[in-house]
């Protein structure tokens, strides 16, 4: 018998963080942010280099621009922060070590994050539908079309 | 692991090990394409072999001659030689600089995030 406990593993705990709204969303936020910060530094130096507006107004123009910068970039670590750490925990043991006593070792831990998402999928596919057995097989195929 | 922790350890262990790695990295590779350690190595060895092989050891006019040849091809070789020595050392100094900026950047970061959020708060009230 072998171990497979998929929600004793860092990257299930991957899984379910994606969900998140604040790493959901990133990827949006994060184009969103640089669109706005580029149209208010804009906004400011046509104001500010021919002084077109009034120095309140460019003032209010360059606060505008800093904090749009602040959170692209921090929606831009954030991305990196996940695609980078949390999508790619590594297990503290190789494989060549588990062959020897697979029974000794959860399994789950050596899914790369597609793999546990597809598994978690599948659970959760097959708890929906109440079936006895995990169908593995189903959900890589669903997932590949979401 | 909560969260929080793992954002703390990546962003001030794990990226800049990574960085220092890169770092390394591209100034080795910055020597070994400007050849710099064989180029030391070879630093007064004649300009692509141009040698003229010495005479009997009477003839002295013509081993003068071969030792003056000999010496310029050498010379020539010191002088392209350190050309390119002094190219790829300049190039190492820019990627010093460049490697140090992005380290120190990386690491102040989150600090100067804050102070920007700071700032920009201050300039809209």
């Amino acid at each position: 018998m072998f171990n497979f406990e998929l929600k004793k593993t860092a990257i299930y705990r991957a899984v379910k963080w994606e969900k998140w709204p604040i790493f959901k969303f990133a990827k949006f936020f994060e184009k969103l942010f640089l669109i706005l910060f580029v149209i208010f530094f804009l906004i400011f130096l046509y104001g500010f280099v021919p002084e077109n507006f009034s120095q309140a107004a460019s003032k209010k123009l360059l606060g505008l621009s800093t904090i749009f910068l602040v959170c692209y970039l921090s929606a831009r670590i954030k991305g990196a922060f996940f695609n980078l750490k949390l999508k790619n925990s590594k297990p503290e043991t190789t494989l060549s070590e588990v062959i020897l006593n697979p029974e000794d070792y959860n399994l789950a831990e050596f899914l790369s994050f597609e793999a546990a998402k597809a598994v978690k999928q599948a659970i959760d596919f097959s708890r929906r539908r109440k079936l006895s057995k995990v169908y593995i097989f189903q959900s890589p195929f669903e997932f590949k079309r979401n | 692991m909560s969260i929080f922790l793992q954002a703390l350890i990546w962003q001030f262990f794990d990226v800049p090990k990574e960085i220092l790695k890169a770092w390394r990295n591209f100034l080795v590779f910055n020597l070994n394409y400007f050849s710099v350690p064989t180029l030391l190595k070879t630093f007064i060895s004649p300009w692509r072999k141009y040698v003229y092989r010495y005479g009997k050891i009477f003839d002295i006019k013509n081993n003068f001659g071969t030792f003056i040849f000999n010496m310029m091809s050498r010379t020539i070789g010191a002088i392209l030689r350190s050309f390119f020595i002094i190219i790829g050392l300049l190039v190492e100094v820019l990627i010093i600089l460049i490697g140090a900026i992005i380290f120190l950047g990386w690491l102040a970061l989150p600090f100067l995030l804050i102070f920007g959020l700071i700032f920009g708060i201050k300039l809209l009230f």
